[in-house]
């Protein structure tokens, strides 16, 4: 595929929207949201879990692969979203699954703000920049005694609900936001902002001459990130039933990030739904090694850098002509 | 005036490129830019676009102070600019490279968009690599990518840095009339060339620039006999240039 010179026209987008594929989507679809019916409480705890990496690691790849903006301290949204959760509905006695716009749109007013000190900051400044203020954020919410301090919170609500009720409702809102960040990234990446994203990555000079607000984009980009993270997080910590700062502000969460994108491949659509894939099954292989199976995770993750730097999607996307989720334009006949 | 330069400087460090310059430019001029390598006129072209931002002094479009204003900004109200190397990009085609342009500069969307990049690419004779990446462009596509990404952004003033650079005279004869017809659908052009005999047929004015000064400035004919600018060009190179014009 790499040597050919034309980029694939209008054919397989015929292709990729035609019967067949919506159909086995739909079919997909029923499977998944019919599943509390037919799998264990652990199967759906382990989608909830493949369906907030795979956002969490959407949102990264999207602002480091589309946006040249590499985030060290992702954890933040993912703090602030689940926080954000847990403290409206225990204050406010609310059904936990009405307050997710709620942590939805705290996670965005966050990115809005956060945006500023930030965009201050440009390549490894802002990346390290980031990190500290999930740190802050971390600490900050250690010292808090109204958020719990050290010791978090429960989220209360949840325990008026049946088991099944509970694991199939918070299964199904792991499994709307995992299709939603599919939609909402590939929706972003077909318009106008994929568009700036791609030639701001491109060349950012040539950008800003042919009127590409570089600003503007990467704002655009940073709301959307963060909010999709913020309620992905959410979502997870709705499945452990409790956030506290050491675990919800940990690194952990951009390694995993980080380390999902990168096997699948950064700055590609594919890329973090297959690197979720491949994240899942080593983990359900591997886990039982320990401190080996970090190793192993880390060295793999640095042999795919060195290997193969676009992740296993480049692979695959080599030897196969096919384009998935494609963004790729065609000029229009007449 | 469309584009006023009002003592306008530039310096990099201790060095100083463009002292003080002042210049005007008329709607629906064709300016021939000239001068020796390091006159200034790529940063002078920068400041006018905004890449770069000036010392002191005002950049002026159509009667509106664009000093404060960044690239893109400057390229949404109306200067579109190509680049001295070839800034594609690389991982568009050539169509969605004009089809940037057509969205951010001009500010179109969906099918008009399309419409305006597409006619970029046509006039710029790139239809049949329009799918084509950028990166697999050869020398001549990809200045004349840089072409049709300024015309998709719709200017009322074209900067071009050098477009015939590299290219035979059969490549150069055909990126020139293109040129004109550009200028002939009502777009002023400022244009930097080497060749000097390109600008000398086609321009209606040039301007001649050494250390960041205007050396000279009028019609080409007059300002070909100047004796700063022959001095400048020791002499020789100008009436070989001039011989060449007037085949």
């Amino acid at each position: 595929m790499s040597d050919t010179p034309t980029i694939m026209p209008a054919a397989p987008n015929v292709l990729r929207t035609a019967m067949l594929p919506l159909t086995m989507a739909l079919i997909g679809c029923a499977v998944l949201v019919a599943l509390p019916w037919y799998a264990s409480f652990a199967t759906q705890r382990l989608l909830v879990e493949g369906f907030t990496v795979f956002a969490i690691a959407m949102a990264w790849n999207l602002l480091a692969g589309y946006g040249g903006l590499v985030v060290v301290g992702h954890q933040m949204f993912v703090g602030v979203g689940a926080y954000a959760l847990f403290a409206s509905s225990n204050w406010l006695g609310l059904n936990p699954w009405l307050c997710l716009p709620v942590a939805a749109l705290v996670s965005a007013l966050f990115s809005l703000i956060s945006s500023v000190p930030m965009f201050r900051l440009s390549g490894a400044h802002f990346a390290v920049g980031t990190w500290v203020l999930a740190e802050m954020l971390h600490i900050l919410t250690l010292n808090t005694s109204w958020l719990g301090a050290g010791a978090g919170m429960p989220l209360e609500a949840l325990g008026d609900f049946d088991r099944w009720t509970r694991n199939a409702g918070v299964y199904w809102a792991a499994l709307a936001v995992g299709l939603g960040a599919l939609a909402i990234a590939t929706t972003v990446l077909h318009g106008p902002l994929g568009l700036a994203l791609m030639s701001v990555r491109d060349n950012e000079a040539a950008a800003l001459a042919s009127g590409v607000s570089v600003r503007r984009a990467k704002l655009s980009l940073w709301l959307i990130s963060g909010t999709m993270t913020g309620l992905a997080g959410a979502v997870s910590y709705m499945n452990t039933l409790q956030v506290t700062p050491d675990a919800t502000f940990s690194l952990n969460w951009t390694a995993i990030a980080i380390f999902t994108a990168v096997l699948g491949g950064i700055g590609t659509l594919e890329g973090p739904l297959v690197g979720t894939v491949l994240y899942f099954l080593l983990r359900e292989v591997f886990a039982d090694y320990g401190a080996w199976y970090l190793i192993g995770l880390g060295m793999l993750a640095i042999a795919t850098m060195v290997v193969a730097p676009g992740g296993a999607w480049s692979l695959i996307a080599r030897r196969w002509p096919i384009d998935l989720l494609g963004v790729r334009r065609s000029m229009p006949p007449l | 005036m469309l584009l006023e330069l009002r003592h306008v400087s530039k310096r990099y460090g201790a060095m100083m490129v463009v002292p003080d310059l002042s210049l005007s430019v008329a709607e629906g001029d064709f300016v021939g830019v000239i001068g020796p390598n390091g006159a200034g006129k790529t940063t002078v072209f920068g400041l006018i676009s905004g890449g770069l931002r000036c010392d002191a002094g005002a950049v002026v479009l159509g009667g509106l102070d664009v000093t404060a204003l960044g690239a893109d900004e400057r390229c949404r109200a109306g200067i579109g600019r190509t680049f001295q190397i070839p800034h594609p990009f690389q991982g568009m085609t050539a169509y969605e490279n004009a089809l940037v342009a057509a969205t951010f500069g001009a500010g179109l969307r969906g099918r008009q968009a399309q419409a305006l990049a597409r006619d970029a690419i046509e006039r710029c004779g790139l239809e049949a690599a329009a799918d084509i990446l950028a990166a697999r462009l050869t020398l001549l596509q990809r200045k004349r990518l840089e072409l049709a990404r300024a015309i998709a952004t719709r200017p009322r003033l074209l900067l071009l840095d050098e477009v015939a650079g590299g290219l035979t005279d059969g490549e150069m004869n055909q990126l020139l009339q293109l040129v004109v017809s550009i200028h002939r659908s009502g777009v002023t052009v400022l244009w930097i060339e080497h060749l000097v005999h390109a600008l000398v047929s086609a321009a209606g004015r040039l301007v001649v620039l050494a250390d960041g000064r205007l050396l000279s400035d009028g019609d080409p004919g007059s300002v070909m006999q100047d004796r700063a600018v022959r001095e400048t060009y020791l002499g020789s190179d100008i009436d070989e240039e001039l011989t060449h014009a007037e085949h």
